[in-house]
């Protein structure tokens, strides 16, 4: 593996989101801004389901913090990058496409973490009286968090990588991208619905994402090395499928253009 | 080095190639010429291991493009202006360390050549700028030289001259050709001017298929005692074959010298002629004549 261009490619990527700062920054403020409305309104209603007030704020604040880390570059134009053939320069270069994209989601996930922190920690701090703080779950919060952040990229490439076979992408681009939200807990916590739901919604991937963890920290799960087999076997999986179909895929693509 | 068999190449309804058969030898720089839609790019892009083709055999320096070996593709280079695989918000020195690691270059090794290249496509001045702040003629130079730092032996150019003014293009023509020295050219386009010039040989494909494979010297030969007639008619007047019609009030023919004459003399006779041209044929003028 030539290390040393995945290293040069993720330096790159980094001046390049440095340079759309602005960008950046609009993001952030855009969710920060949603976590306030989520704020007033939890704090006025209070309890929600099996969760109370502080319980929900605290989701909404790491759901903030996922947001931030967890939409990553193969969400930014990979589609697109399919559909019109620009993957041609890529597919010249002696390097490994999934390192390739596996790179680029690293600059994003590091870049938004450096300046996400800082902020994630001063909103924390700001409403400590409003939040739970559960220093012991850490731990094993981060661990879930790690596991749905590689979750997420293999879920992700797996629906990109239907635009080698269809024509207009668009509608499966939202659609998954609506149900991986919505499954995931990223609209409104799993743990708030009926119990046969979430027990049919935990087969699938998806809890994995955002549920499963921000429940390992307030609390309301508790951690089991055996549920972890479940987002570890699926990132197994598709692993394989995104090999196969990235295969598959690039005997029909067709580098539309030029 | 380069052997094509039976290759062929569908997209759902469209065969993009037919029946496509050729060899190239070491160190042979062929012009792939064709008019758009001929399915230059496709065979170019099989050729680099970027398509896979449908049906048939591809072999470029004994390996098979499409399984993409890390070493074949160390061996060759697309250069294609149209997609640019540059990264816009950086500068062009940023763009040669990233695409120069991919090949494994130290830094000192990438310096050297950039250095040497940038020299000779007059770009020195513009490597620590932006991209993005670049004219479209700088920014086909920085990705000439982005393709060239590991020294491939085969360099691919997809449509090179493509939106380039007339210095540009005669600074990149001359260019290619001291590439040659090192390395093998294969190059599409269906802009002829100035191609005879870095090239040994011309494939002339036309509706996917293989129309006509010549070397330069015989090409040479075959127009050396032709010339181009060109008549301009009034509007609404046709000229009969042999005469091609180029627009819609003009008309040529490519002939030998001797014929001139009495060729002139049959048309001139003719209402509507407004004026006639001869010349030397361009290049742009056989292959027009061959594929119609």
């Amino acid at each position: 593996m030539n290390l040393k261009f995945y290293i040069n490619e993720i330096i790159t990527f980094f001046r390049v989101s440095y340079f759309y700062k602005l960008n950046f920054w609009s993001f952030i403020l855009q969710n920060i801004l949603m976590f306030a409305l989520f704020f007033v309104f939890f704090k006025w209603t209070g309890r929600i389901g099996t969760l109370n007030s502080s319980e929900i704020i605290t989701y909404y604040l790491l759901l903030m913090a996922f947001f931030q880390s967890l939409i990553p570059a193969v969400d930014t134009g990979f589609f697109s990058k399919i559909r019109s053939g620009g993957l041609d320069g890529i597919l010249t270069l002696p390097i490994n496409l999934n390192y390739y994209f596996i790179s680029m989601h690293l600059e994003v996930l590091i870049f938004k973490f450096l300046l996400n922190s800082i902020i994630f920690i001063f909103v924390g701090f700001s409403l400590k009286n409003y939040i739970i703080i559960n220093f012991h779950t850490i731990p094993f919060f981060l661990i879930a968090f790690s596991i749905s952040i590689i979750l997420y990229f293999e879920l992700r490439l797996f629906f990109t990588q239907f635009a080698f076979f269809i024509e207009r992408e668009g509608a499966l681009a939202s659609w998954s991208y609506f149900i991986t939200m919505f499954f995931s807990g990223g609209i409104l916590p799993i743990m708030i619905f009926p119990t046969l739901f979430k027990k049919i919604i935990y087969v699938s991937p998806f809890p994995y994402l955002i549920d499963y963890p921000i429940s390992i920290y307030l609390g309301t799960q508790t951690f089991d090395l055996k549920r972890l087999l479940i987002p570890l076997s699926y990132i197994i999986i598709l692993t394989v499928v995104n090999k196969v179909f990235s295969e598959k895929g690039l005997k029909v693509y067709m580098g539309y253009g030029g | 080095m380069i052997q094509v068999n039976n290759l062929f190449r569908k997209y759902k309804d469209f065969e993009a190639l037919k029946d496509i058969n050729f060899h190239i030898n070491r160190n042979e720089s062929v012009a792939l010429l064709g008019l758009n839609g001929s399915g230059k790019s496709t065979l170019i892009k099989i050729m680099t291991g970027i398509l896979y083709p449908t049906k048939g055999d591809i072999k470029v320096l004994g390996f098979t493009p499409y399984k993409r070996k890390r070493k074949f593709l160390k061996e060759i280079t697309l250069i294609n202006p149209q997609k640019s695989r540059l990264i816009y918000d950086v500068s062009p020195m940023y763009n040669f360390k990233l695409f120069g690691s991919a090949y494994g270059l130290s830094s000192q090794k990438i310096n050297e050549r950039v250095l040497n290249l940038a020299k000779m496509l007059n770009i020195e001045s513009k490597l620590n700028n932006q991209v993005r702040t670049l004219s479209f003629g700088e920014r086909v130079k920085v990705e000439t030289i982005a393709g060239l730092l590991h020294e491939p032996k085969i360099v691919f150019l997809d449509e090179p001259f493509v939106g380039l003014d007339f210095i540009s293009r005669r600074e990149l023509t001359i260019f290619f050709k001291s590439v040659k020295q090192n390395s093998q050219v294969f190059m599409t386009s269906h802009i002829f001017q100035g191609i005879d010039i870095f090239t040994d040989r011309i494939l002339l494909l036309h509706n996917s298929k293989l129309h006509e494979d010549i070397t330069m010297t015989i090409f040479k030969q075959e127009i050396k005692n032709k010339m181009t007639l060109i008549a301009h008619t009034k509007y609404g007047m046709s000229l009969e074959a042999p005469f091609i019609k180029r627009s819609l009030n003009e008309y040529f023919i490519v002939i030998e010298k001797e014929k001139i004459k009495d060729l002139v003399n049959k048309i001139e006779i003719k209402e509507g002629i407004e004026k006639i041209e001869i010349r030397i044929p361009e290049l742009e003028d056989i292959i027009e004549t061959k594929i119609k």
